[in-house]
Formats: C-alpha cells, sequence, structure tokens
C-alpha cells in the first residue's frame, strides 16, 4: 500500500544573522563572506508512514521535532529534501492557534474549520459534533478569551477531529486537558486509527508514546536516531535521557569515594553482572536475572559484617533492599566478594541507584557506603504499567457475586 | 508553485510516482480504488526559482480567493469587528466619520474658502464633492494598501501554525479599507443629488468595473508591500513616505483644470500617474465633477487603469508566491 508520509532527506537550515544589516550586508553583490550563522534543524530525515500507522517524535528540545512537524503540516518548508502527504492533512500545531480570542467558541468554530479547508455549509453540518465532542455547551457563545486553556485545547482539538483528516499532526497537544477529556481523545484517537487514519505526534510523554503509537522516530540533533516500534525507541530514549542527566550529575557526588581510614573495613567495587555469565551487565529486562556482586576488604581487626544493597528509583524511592543480617547470611573473611543474586528482576521500566552499604555483623554500625559502579537500567518491551511485575492470575466467574461484607476475624 | 491550497503543484507531485519510469506499477502499489485523495507535498529540488516562474500561477489567483471567500469574509469581519469592538457606538463609525468629514468639508470649501463669487454660483459645492470623493479613493487605497504590508507579520502565528494559502491575507484588508469608500460613496450621493452637484448617469454603470480595477490595484500593490515587508520591516515606513508625494501628485485636492492652466508640463507629466486615472474612473463613474478640461473618455481611463492594476497584481503576486516558502521562517 502506498506510504501515507513520505519523506526523503529532509533539510532544515535556519539563518541566524546578528543584525538586520547583515541579512541586507550579505546580499550585496561584492560581498564574499556569509554573514550568518546556519542552524541545522534537520539533516537527512527519512521515513515512510503508512495509512493506519500511529507514528510518535520523541526527542529533546531542539531536536526538530516542531521543525519536522511544520515541514508536514505544510507552514514551512525544507531546505532540501521532499515529502508527500496522501490525503487530506489537518494539524494541530499549537493550542488556539488560529483561535482569535475575542471571538465566541461558535465563530472561532467557524472560523477554525474555514482554515482547514472547510466550507461553510459542511462547518454547519458538524458543528454540533465539534460542539459535543468539545462538551462547551454553556460557554460556547463566550468570548474563548475567557476560556481556561484546557478548553481552548478541547475545542481545537474538536474542531481538528472533525474535518475527518486522513492525516492528523499533533504537537504536544494531549498534554493539556482534564483527565476526561484525555481520555475522549485517546479513544477517538483509536477509533481513528481503526478506521485506517493515520496520526502522527509528537510528545514528551514517552506514556503517550509507548500507549498511542506503534512506531516511534527520536530525533536527535536533527537527525534520526532511532526509529523502531514505540516500546524500543522509549526505552532508548529514557536510557539515553538518563545517562546524560546522570553524567551531568556527577561532579556533585556519586561515585566520589570517601576516603576511608586503611584499618576500617570497606567496599572495594560493586559492580552489576548478569549471574548466568559473570559478566558485567546493568541493562537488563524485567524477569531477567541480575545480580550485585560486592567486592570487600576487611578492617585491620577481623570483624563479623554484614551488607546491605538497595535499589533506588531516580526520584530517590527505595524500592528495595535486602541485608545478609536479615537474611541470615554471615561472613568475616580478610578480603573477598559477597554477590547478592535476583534470579527474577521484578522491576518495571526505570533506571535504579544501587547503593551498597557495608556495616557491623548486627548491622547498626555502618563502616563504608558506595554504589554500584553502574546504575541499573530496566527496560520493558511491553506495555505493562507500573513499578512492578507483580505474580498474579485471572478468574473468570460467570454469574458470580461478591460478599456484602468481609467476615469479622 | 508549492502545495498552497491544493493548487496544480501538489497534482504534479502526486503524478510523478505513476508516471515512474520504471514501466508498469507492479498491482500492490497501484492507486486504491476510492476517489485517489489529494497529495500535498513539495520537493526542494524541484521548485521554481526565479519571479517569472510564478506568473503563470496567477490565472489561479482569483479562484483560490473564490474558493476561500468564506475565509476572507471571515477574516474580513473579525477586522473590522476587533476594529470597533468595546466602542460604544461600534459599527456606526464607520458611517459617522464619512458624514462628519463631508459636513466640514462643504462648510470649509463652501463658505469659507468659498470662491464662489470669483467663478460662479455653485463651484464650491462641486469642489466639496470633488474633493471629498477624492479623499475617498485616495485614503481607501492607501489603507489597504499600507494594512496589507502588515498583514503577513501582523498574522504570523497563523502564517507559522496553520497551513492555509496565506496570499489570501491581503485580501481582507483591502476589503477592510473599502468600507469607508463605500460608505462615503452613499453619503456623497444622499446629499450631492439632491444638491445638485452629482449627477450620475450611464458611467454609473461601469462603477462595479471601477470598483474591481480599484481593489486589484490596490490588492496588486498589498502582495508585493506584504511580501518586502517581510524581509524588511522598514517597508510601511517607506510606502507611508512614497504615498504621502503621491498623494500630492494626483488630483485629490489639486484641480487638474488649474495645473493644466498653470504649469502644463508639470500636468502631462502627472498625466500618466495610474492615481490620477483611478481619481479620474471614479468620479467619471459616479458622476461627480472631475473639474478637467482635458478629461479622458470613461472607459480609456477604465482600460489604463486596468492595465496597470493588471500589471501590479501579477507583479505583485509573483513577488509574493516566489518568496512565501521563507515566510513562515521570518515572521
Amino acid at each position: 500500500m502506498a506510504p501515507s508520509i513520505q519523506a526523503r532527506g529532509l533539510e532544515k537550515t535556519y539563518r541566524l544573522y546578528g543584525s538586520v544589516y547583515d541579512r541586507l550586508r550579505e546580499r550585496l553583490p561584492w560581498n564574499r563572506v556569509p554573514r550568518h550563522r546556519p542552524v541545522h534543524a534537520l539533516r537527512d530525515v527519512n521515513f515512510d508512514v503508512a495509512p493506519g500507522e500511529c507514528v510518535g517524535l520523541v526527542g529533546g528540545n531542539g531536536a526538530g521535532k516542531s521543525t519536522l512537524l511544520k515541514i508536514l503540516t505544510g507552514t514551512t518548508f525544507p531546505s532540501a529534501g521532499s515529502y508527500s502527504i496522501r490525503g487530506r492533512v489537518a494539524s494541530l500545531l499549537e493550542l488556539g492557534a488560529g483561535f482569535h480570542a475575542d471571538f465566541t467558541g461558535r465563530e472561532n468554530i467557524y472560523m477554525n474549520a474555514a482554515m482547514m479547508g472547510l466550507s461553510r455549509r459542511e462547518t454547519h453540518q458538524k458543528y454540533q459534533e465539534i460542539l459535543d465532542f468539545s462538551e462547551l455547551h454553556e460557554f460556547i457563545d463566550a468570548p474563548i478569551r475567557t476560556y481556561s486553556s484546557g478548553m481552548v485545547c478541547r475545542l481545537g482539538f474538536s474542531v481538528a477531529v472533525a474535518t475527518d483528516p486522513d492525516v492528523l499532526i499533533i504537537d504536544e497537544i494531549l498534554a493539556v486537558g482534564d483527565m476526561h477529556f484525555q481520555r475522549k481523545c485517546v479513544e477517538r484517537i483509536w477509533d481513528y486509527k481503526k478506521r485506517g487514519k493515520t496520526l502522527f505526534f509528537c510528545s514528551h510523554s514517552l506514556y503517550d508514546v509507548r500507549q498511542l503509537c506503534d512506531r516511534a522516530i527520536w530525533l536527535k540533533q536533527g537527525r534520526v536516531e532511532l526509529m523502531a516500534d514505540a516500546v524500543t525507541v522509549t526505552n532508548e530514549y529514557a536510557t539515553y535521557e538518563h545517562q546524560l542527566m546522570a553524567k551531568q550529575d556527577r561532579p556533585s557526588g556519586g561515585a566520589a569515594v570517601p576516603p576511608a581510614a586503611d584499618e576500617l573495613p570497606r567496599i572495594v567495587r560493586a559492580q552489576l553482572v548478569d549471574p548466568r555469565t559473570g559478566l558485567p551487565r546493568h541493562i537488563v529486562q524485567p524477569r531477567e536475572p541480575v545480580a550485585v556482586r560486592v567486592q570487600v576488604r576487611n578492617g585491620a581487626q577481623r570483624v563479623p559484617l554484614c551488607l546491605a544493597i538497595g535499589f533506588t528509583r531516580s526520584d530517590g524511592i527505595l524500592m528495595f533492599a535486602h541485608t545478609t543480617q536479615l537474611d541470615g547470611v554471615e561472613f568475616d573473611f580478610a578480603e573477598g566478594v559477597v554477590t547478592l543474586v535476583l534470579p527474577n528482576l521484578k522491576l518495571l521500566s526505570g533506571e535504579f541507584v544501587v547503593p551498597v552499604w557495608l556495616m557491623d555483623g548486627n548491622g547498626v554500625h555502618r563502616f563504608h557506603e558506595r554504589p554500584a559502579e553502574q546504575n541499573l537500567l530496566v527496560q520493558n518491551r511491553t506495555k505493562e504499567l507500573g513499578y512492578f511485575v507483580q505474580e498474579h492470575e485471572w478468574k473468570v466467574e460467570p454469574g458470580g457475586v461478591l460478599a456484602t461484607q468481609e467476615p469479622l476475624r | 508553485m508549492r502545495n498552497f491550497g491544493g493548487g496544480s503543484h501538489s497534482k504534479r507531485v502526486a503524478e510523478r510516482p505513476r508516471n515512474s519510469p520504471r514501466g508498469p506499477v507492479p498491482p500492490d502499489e497501484r492507486p486504491v480504488t476510492d476517489a485517489s485523495p489529494p497529495i500535498t507535498g513539495y520537493d526542494a529540488a524541484r521548485v521554481p526559482r526565479g519571479l517569472v516562474r510564478h506568473v503563470g500561477p496567477v490565472l489561479g489567483y482569483p479562484g483560490t480567493l473564490w474558493r476561500h471567500r468564506g475565509l476572507i469574509w471571515n477574516f474580513f469581519r473579525r477586522e473590522l469587528l476587533a476594529r470597533f469592538r468595546g466602542s460604544m457606538i461600534g459599527v456606526g463609525w464607520v458611517l459617522i466619520q464619512p458624514i462628519y468629514l463631508f459636513v466640514l468639508y462643504y462648510l470649509v470649501f463652501g463658505f469659507l474658502f468659498s470662491q464662489a463669487p470669483r467663478t460662479g454660483a455653485d463651484v464650491d459645492a462641486r469642489f466639496a464633492v470633488f474633493l471629498f470623493t477624492g479623499i475617498l479613493v485616495w485614503s481607501s487605497f492607501q489603507e489597504g494598501a499600507l494594512r496589507s504590508c502588515t498583514v503577513v507579520v501582523d498574522n504570523g502565528n497563523l502564517v507559522k501554525k496553520v497551513a492555509f494559502p496565506c496570499e489570501l491575507l491581503p485580501m481582507h484588508t483591502t476589503l477592510g479599507a473599502m468600507v469607508g469608500y463605500l460608505v462615503g460613496v452613499v453619503v456623497v450621493m444622499a446629499i450631492g443629488i439632491p444638491i445638485g452637484v452629482v449627477q450620475p448617469g450611464v458611467g454609473l454603470l461601469a462603477w462595479p468595473l471601477v470598483l474591481v480595477v480599484h481593489v486589484t490595484f490596490t490588492l496588486g500593490l498589498g502582495l508585493l508591500l506584504a511580501n518586502v515587508y517581510v524581509f524588511m520591516r522598514d517597508a510601511n515606513h517607506i510606502f507611508n513616505l512614497l504615498a504621502q508625494a503621491w498623494f500630492f501628485a494626483s488630483p485629490v485636492f489639486w484641480q487638474p483644470d488649474f495645473l493644466a492652466e498653470k504649469v502644463p508640463g508639470l500636468y502631462h507629466i502627472l498625466r500618466w500617474n495610474p492615481m490620477a486615472a483611478l481619481l479620474e474612473l471614479h468620479r467619471q463613474s459616479l458622476g461627480v465633477p472631475t473639474l478637467s478640461v482635458h478629461e479622458t473618455p470613461l472607459l480609456h481611463n477604465l482600460g489604463i487603469t486596468a492595465l496597470w492594476a493588471v500589471v501590479l497584481l501579477v507583479l505583485g503576486f509573483a513577488a509574493f508566491t516566489s518568496r512565501r516558502h521563507k515566510f513562515a521562517d521570518l515572521v
């Protein structure tokens, strides 16, 4: 089937001029040096989108996401390359773009629809549908200056979907609007996909991309870094972002080892490994085995030791921790390795710091603390939600009823 | 040509895959049987460069305007309402202004600076009508061109965020400037005919055509200026300065008669001014005295001004559309 959207070698270069005179000076016939600084917003972007596909666009600020959407919308034009879109296009690039604050919701519906290419008669036919979807019945005759941003968003989305485009382009719009309306939008988008229409949207919410999109494109500095199924792309992108953040955080502490007095027990190294191979590995999937190997050196005086290992989410919440003392494991060697094996990791996507504490045998006095050399990155390839994989089973009882009250104990 | 408004360029892109030189299209690539969907697109390598390539598409411009008449009407209404929103008299100002101005002119030139004793009975009422009509024509032209000048930048958010044919934009500003003219003409007629200084004849039949020519002329200049303004924000100031000189070079409030009598050389130069012909044309068709002994026949004036209007429109349109792809990055 012919692709719905086809992009070939799309490039966009903006010219940044220092002043208005530079633009003029550059045009003078005797000018030899460029007076502008080229900014490459997009470089060699190629992709095909099949009809009925939903493609998400992820990437950092300034990665070229909005530029790409603007090009596909047809408001700005590529400096090189080509694209073509099959079918009627509607786009929502900005909340309330094309709306006039002084006019009522009703007037704006007509104007916005006219701008999207609907005739007055068509708009008239769809007016009720638009109004019903936006649920703005009581406000429709008030100027939209009085609307909240969520209401403006509802109106904009309602008009855009009412034009029944073959290709819908959305730039970070769903973030606004209350839960109820977001759910309606998502339902509408599912319905829209089912009818074989194409959706191309950009979002910072990886959750949305993962839930709504079949495929995703990760743009990095104007280039397509990765184009694959939405789950893979969001995983890779999240990993990259976390590593970037970790790199920036490093100078402020973390890996720095506090100089421990030689005579005290200390952690020499702590490493994440794959227990099947024994080799270092810090990127895993849920339900895979993972192990933490800690090299410990006892102090000048050999004492019984206790090791605690935790898994802390990037926002500082301790997901779980295990200690040798609570599990009844004892050791007092001069130097050696203690390994914690998690044969079936139950964490879902995320990055986890793995702090390791070395304590006395009673778990009271803390000798030394240091995190594992690398953070644990969990990437789930499924659409499972939440933080944990919980063992579970489903039962279906036709005609079953619930007990009215919990029995007294 | 570009993909604006589903114009002919987009169709050309659409045909490319089908006419591919690789021979027959394999069955699974054949277009689906439902009415082939519109295809929009842009190929940077196939964009026609230069002004001349954009002259041809001007033929499609009236069609574009007509197809989007609803949108233009909305813009027009929005601008008109926005201009008077919040004022107590509101759109009534459109009526009050010209009536007031006319009464003022009538009093000042009819009585205060009356030359009636020297030249004859009703000449000053005639002059007042002559002047007032001239001002109506001139100000609708200047206001239209000046407001079109900034219209693309003023609607920058639309140009950047909404895909629509932005060559429509100067249309509503041009039409908006015509409102004052139309109301003014009604005032001139309502007052001028009873006192006998305005004597509309067959020329009135040509008036709709005169309006078309006037709008085309203003629109053409507006497109040209709007395009320049995007790249150079001094354009409106420069145009304003030039328009002042142009105003005095046009027979708005000087009588062609006097100039022909006193400085015939200058008069014959200024006759080439398209606005001179346009002003005379308006007065002729409305039956307003032209106060000129060397009056050019109405149809002749219509021909000249129509020619100017078409030239300006083609130039303005070609300049506008040949740069349009840069607008969104600059506004």
